[in-house]
């Protein structure tokens, strides 16, 4: 009796020492099944496969990038009505059609037609040099204009605050004009000269405060 | 006997061992589901700049001409316009 009691509670701790020894490689295993598909590595599937991924990886960033740019927007207070608009609209635009693109990636046969696709994502969209300073740069340059009127309210000399207005007047509009195309060094060129307006409205700006 | 309580107790301490992590790793569950990808902790530069607006804008537009309000718009200038000089994660 006492022998068999015995063994029991050595088959007992050898159970207990088995379930601790399995535990964490349980835990650690969970995120690897949980991770999404597109972080495998790509050297681990086939040349079609690996196309797909690293285009939705893409895809995936400049989606990210859209779903911050509206809370930017959300956020940037002084951005006046019209061009709220026309920012909303793009973003939305822009998110719903890389969703689209994103699904036809998924679907493709061939590396080629997956690469077409990359190409359309980078020409057709422009997200990050050009959704996203159209974005900032409104907010910062309808800022200024905000800053302007205060400054008028506090008695600041109106020709200098009527230079800084002239410099800045119809920027936004320029900007927002910009098409997203295949040539990317045009629209860094265009959008370089309303970044540079809006950097020199806030140094002028800050000398007069 | 005293051997067979020691033993006992050792896999007792072991049993609720293991059943602890188990359930310490169960409810934590996987790292990817609680925290957010590292692409959105990128905006979180930003956020003071957005909060800033929000906390200015909130006030009467033209009844406090105040020289805060004025710095804080120009602030919120700076930080829109150095969020243009970070490096985009796609040089396209």
């Amino acid at each position: 009796m006492k022998h068999t009691l015995r063994t029991a509670v050595v088959a007992t701790a050898v159970l207990c020492a088995a379930l601790v020894a399995t535990a964490p490689a349980y835990a650690g295993a969970a995120p690897a099944h949980a991770a999404a598909p597109s972080a495998r590595p790509l050297d681990a599937v086939k040349p079609l496969d690996a196309a797909k991924l690293a285009v939705t990886r893409r895809i995936d960033l400049r989606l990210a990038t859209l779903k911050r740019l509206a809370a930017t927007l959300g956020d940037a207070k002084q951005v006046n009505a019209a061009h709220r608009g026309t920012l909303n609209g793009l973003v939305g635009d822009q998110t719903a059609g890389l969703t689209a693109l994103r699904a036809k990636v998924g679907a493709e046969a061939t590396t080629a037609a997956v690469k077409s696709d990359a190409q359309d994502m980078v020409d057709d969209y422009r997200v990050f040099i050009l959704t996203g300073p159209k974005v900032r740069l409104t907010a910062a340059i309808d800022t200024e204009e905000a800053v302007l009127d205060r400054l008028h309210d506090r008695g600041v000399d109106d020709a200098k605050l009527q230079a800084i207005r002239a410099g800045l007047a119809g920027k936004v509009d320029t900007l927002l004009a910009i098409a997203p195309g295949p040539d990317g060094d045009a629209i860094r060129a265009q959008v370089k000269t309303v970044r540079e307006a809006a950097r020199t409205a806030r140094a002028q700006l800050k000398a007069l405060a | 006997m005293r051997r067979t309580l020691a033993i006992a107790l050792a896999a007792g301490v072991l049993l609720l061992g293991g059943c602890d992590r188990a359930r310490a790793a169960g409810s934590a569950g996987p790292p990817t589901a609680n925290r957010p990808p590292a692409s959105a902790a990128t905006p979180a530069a930003t956020a003071p700049t957005t909060a800033h607006v929000a906390s200015t804008t909130s006030r009467p537009a033209v009844a406090t001409t105040g020289a805060d309000d004025v710095g804080s718009l120009l602030n919120s200038v700076d930080k829109q316009l150095s969020s243009e000089d970070q490096p985009t994660q796609d040089q396209d």
